[in-house]
């Protein structure tokens, strides 16, 4: 009896040892773990379609560390100019389903098996263990590199103003040399579109790794500062910049106006003044506005369109409401901004267009810009405070700030040179709420409930009630302008 | 010999049965929709108006007498939120918090209760009637017929009616109203709609409350996905929802637009259809009973062979 019961521990010990035992001995899981590890999804999915099994996680930081000596060649092919191609796996094998998985598998396995011979610490030979459902689970993403106009001036001045260390016109393949001319300068996505399979141009992924990182590495070596070359260096979410820690930054000169009157030759409408400086520092890059060149508007899309122009007219080019390039499609963005979304969100003021062409098409080259005088405001029409008393059985009144949201509001218009341009006079900002309705200030605005009635029912579907009415316009705009209160005690002081 | 006769007719028995229930399929469907849709009311549920003030739970604590009256601290107290809540015995209305996947700063709010659905679940699931839809939209309940068997609890897609377990002698089930004796009142209102403080819950007609719907959205095409739900799922509701972010994130599943009658109904009217497969299955019994009776004159140990007596 002694016996077996000794067997069945000895038995329970093994199979615990088996199951669990193994699991942590030998599970490669959290090692190589970590916030600084690049992973790079191989998935092709381009060229095998579905995939037959969970695609590989390739943890490109372990390969870097394992590698340190033989550096970036390990893998990586280089050229004629001793230049890494970091474009991976070489475009040659991307021909067939066989040949880049057979790429794949001979190259990893082959490398992995080459280290354990040697005795090395190595990687998985196995399938599954590349192959894993697990680790396919995992979310990469890495955001892409924006070469804004802080680094473009680094760049500059480290060059010394030798611009043909990066841009260049042409490629010659009889001289295999870059061709490049002074006052040509373009962004490199202009050529380098960033598709795949172009036979004209490479990606812009390819030449970027292959022209920065491959500068960055040699210049480390001629003993001057390189720049960085791992790849969290550069993708990394802190080195994107908004339009307003851009706005101090030199944008380079290519001979653009300053300012300039936009004429459009056997045009009905009058010229429009056009601040290009200030468009510049407003923006993050010239692709804002300008697409395929850096030319003017007008030179592709001509006044009946072309297809130089993709069919779009010199009025859908300038005034488009749907595209992010025409100034009104743009202006129309600006609306979305936190301090004007109040106004414009809310009753989706300023959506008519026909009243306001004048103001841009003025022919004059400069712009009026209408700040709109406190001074002026008439007080003695304008009632300072409000009194709501829709709630009163549960709450006590409501003291509305009439007068000091007036002022708030004139204060962010004039502060912004686009509200200043289209806001006229008091009106307007009034418009904000009383919408719908004429305002004329001396004579008085219908109050809300003209149209707001307090009596809700079934017949009155069309419009909001006067309780549902105050509560999201109040409560709208705090909500989209970020305006502190938006709970019910904020307003409502509670009754005692 | 007998076996194989046996098989036989099984097999015709089993055809048969297949073949009507094919049949009732057809004949059955859609047998709700008699209830004119235009006419019936509705409401709209805004959910990004909504700010989660329970303010329609408070009012229809008030509203249905019949209900453990709660106190106002209680409809006041925002710490609920915190876990997701359903509809009991209690409440026929519950307001729950979720996460914007727009903005991490904000909540979504969503208002639930019975949806009213124009071809109710739990109407056709109730055997003894007690369910029943009217011409105003709203799907009632009676208790004075209900045997408390609780398959409408069961039936329910949305999972809103809630049973009196609590209560040991006359148990109810226990679901949302839609104010019933209210609304029949001309201008009459739920008392959620009444109370709702930012209008997120519009009453209406439903055809008008679609319209109505379909212009926010068209207006505010960048605040609503482009979705009225409720307007087709499960053969449609008289609550709908607008939302900003998908309904499966505010916990109202994904729905084709059949009903869920229109399933069930057709296999179980086919069973009884002209009660032909009752009569079919005990005339076929009666037939068999009668070929293997036994023959008065054979003495008794001739019954264990039963194929001796068949020769």
């Amino acid at each position: 009896m002694v016996n077996k019961a000794k067997l069945v521990i000895v038995i329970g010990a093994c199979f615990t040892f088996l199951t669990y035992g193994v699991k942590n001995i030998y599970s490669t899981e959290n090692k190589g773990e970590g916030k600084n590890n690049v992973k790079i999804i191989i998935a092709h999915t381009e060229i095998f379609g579905k995939l037959e099994r969970p695609h590989v996680l390739f943890n490109h930081s372990l390969h870097t560390k394992a590698l340190k000596e033989e550096s970036c060649g390990a893998c990586h092919s280089t050229d004629e100019n001793n230049y890494f191609d970091f474009e991976y796996p070489p475009r040659e094998f991307k021909e067939s389903k066989k040949l880049l998985m057979d790429f794949y598998h001979d190259t990893c396995i082959g490398c992995h098996k080459k280290g354990m011979e040697e005795g090395k610490k190595s990687g998985f030979i196995t399938c599954g263990d590349c192959h894993s459902k697990k680790t396919a689970l995992q979310k990469v993403e890495y955001p892409a590199f924006e070469f804004d106009f802080y680094y473009h001036n680094k760049h500059v001045d480290i060059t010394e103003g030798n611009c043909s260390i990066c841009h260049h016109i042409f490629f010659n393949k009889a001289t295999n040399k870059l061709i490049y001319e002074k006052g040509k300068e373009c962004s490199c996505n202009y050529c380098h579109q960033g598709k795949e399979n172009d036979s004209q141009f490479s990606s812009l992924k390819k030449v970027s790794h292959l022209k920065c990182i491959n500068c960055h590495i040699n210049s480390g070596k001629e003993e001057i500062k390189g720049g960085p070359f791992q790849c969290l260096e550069c993708h990394n979410e802190k080195n994107i910049r908004t339009v307003g820690e851009l706005k101090n930054v030199l944008r380079p000169d290519r001979g653009q106006p300053e300012k300039t009157l936009i004429k459009i030759e056997n045009a009905r409408m009058k010229e429009v003044p056009f601040n290009h400086e200030y468009h510049e520092n407003n923006t993050k890059t010239c692709k804002t506005c300008h697409h395929e060149t850096l030319s003017a508007c007008r030179k592709c899309h001509t006044l009946e369109g072309n297809s130089e122009g993709g069919m779009v007219n010199t009025a859908n080019a300038y005034h488009d409401i749907y595209s992010e390039k025409s100034c009104i499609g743009c202006h129309d963005l600006k609306k979305k901004d936190t301090l004007c979304a109040g106004c414009h969100q809310i009753h989706k003021i300023g959506q008519g267009y026909e009243k306001t062409c004048i103001i841009c098409h003025s022919g004059k080259k400069e712009k009026n810009i209408h700040k709109i005088s406190k001074i002026d405001i008439p007080f003695e029409s304008i009632p300072e405070d409000v009194e709501i008393k829709i709630l009163e059985n549960e709450y006590e009144k409501v003291s509305f700030p009439h007068l000091n949201i007036i002022k708030k509001l004139t204060d962010i218009s004039n502060e912004s040179k686009l509200a200043s341009y289209f806001h006229k006079d008091l009106q307007t900002i009034c418009q904000g709420c009383h919408h719908h309705s004429p305002v004329e200030i001396e004579k008085g605005v219908p109050a809300c409930n003209t149209c707001h009635s307090s009596y809700l029912g079934p017949k009155r579907v069309e419009m909001p009630g006067l309780l549902g009415a105050y509560h999201s316009q109040c409560l709208g705009c705090h909500k989209v302008m970020k305006v502190e209160p938006t709970d019910c005690t904020g307003c409502h002081s509670k009754k005692e | 010999m007998g076996t194989n006769r046996r098989g036989f007719f099984k097999q015709i028995a089993g055809i048969g049965s297949f073949l009507l229930i094919g049949k009732g399929k057809k004949a059955n469907a859609g047998e709700h929709s008699s209830i004119s849709k235009d006419n019936s009311f509705g409401v709209l549920v805004d959910t990004t108006l909504c700010i989660g003030c329970r303010s329609c739970e408070k009012a229809c604590n008030r509203v249905n007498k019949d209900m453990p009256r709660k106190s106002s601290e209680y409809f006041q107290d925002k710490s609920v939120f915190e876990k997701r809540r359903r509809m009991d015995d209690e409440a026929y209305t519950v307001v729950n918090r979720y996460n914007d996947p727009k903005n991490v700063n904000s909540s979504v709010y969503a208002k639930f209760q019975c949806m009213h659905c124009n071809e109710p679940a739990c109407v056709s699931a109730c055997i003894v009637g007690a369910m029943s839809k009217e011409e105003n939209g709203a799907v009632r309940y009676d208790a004075w017929k209900c045997i408390g068997c609780r398959y409408c609890i069961a039936a329910c897609p949305f999972q809103v009616p809630a049973y009196e377990f609590n209560n040991a002698f006359t148990p109810e089930v226990r679901k949302c109203t839609f104010c019933f004796e209210r609304i029949s009142r001309k201008g009459g209102l739920p008392g959620c709609v009444e109370a709702c403080p930012m209008q997120a819950l519009t009453f209406g007609k439903r055809m008008e409350l679609i319209k109505k719907a379909k212009e926010r959205i068209k207006r505010y095409s960048d605040k609503y996905i482009p979705h009225i739900y409720g307007e087709h799922e499960v053969g449609g509701t008289s609550w709908l929802y607008i939302s900003g972010i998908p309904f499966e994130e505010i916990d109202l599943p994904k729905f084709g637009s059949k009903s869920i009658p229109s399933y069930t109904e057709p296999i179980q009217h086919a069973i009884f259809k002209y009660f032909i497969p009752p009569i079919t299955l005990y005339s076929l019994l009666g037939f068999f009973m009668w070929i293997l009776k036994p023959k008065k004159e054979e003495p008794k140990i001739n019954l264990v062979n039963d194929e001796v007596i068949d020769k």
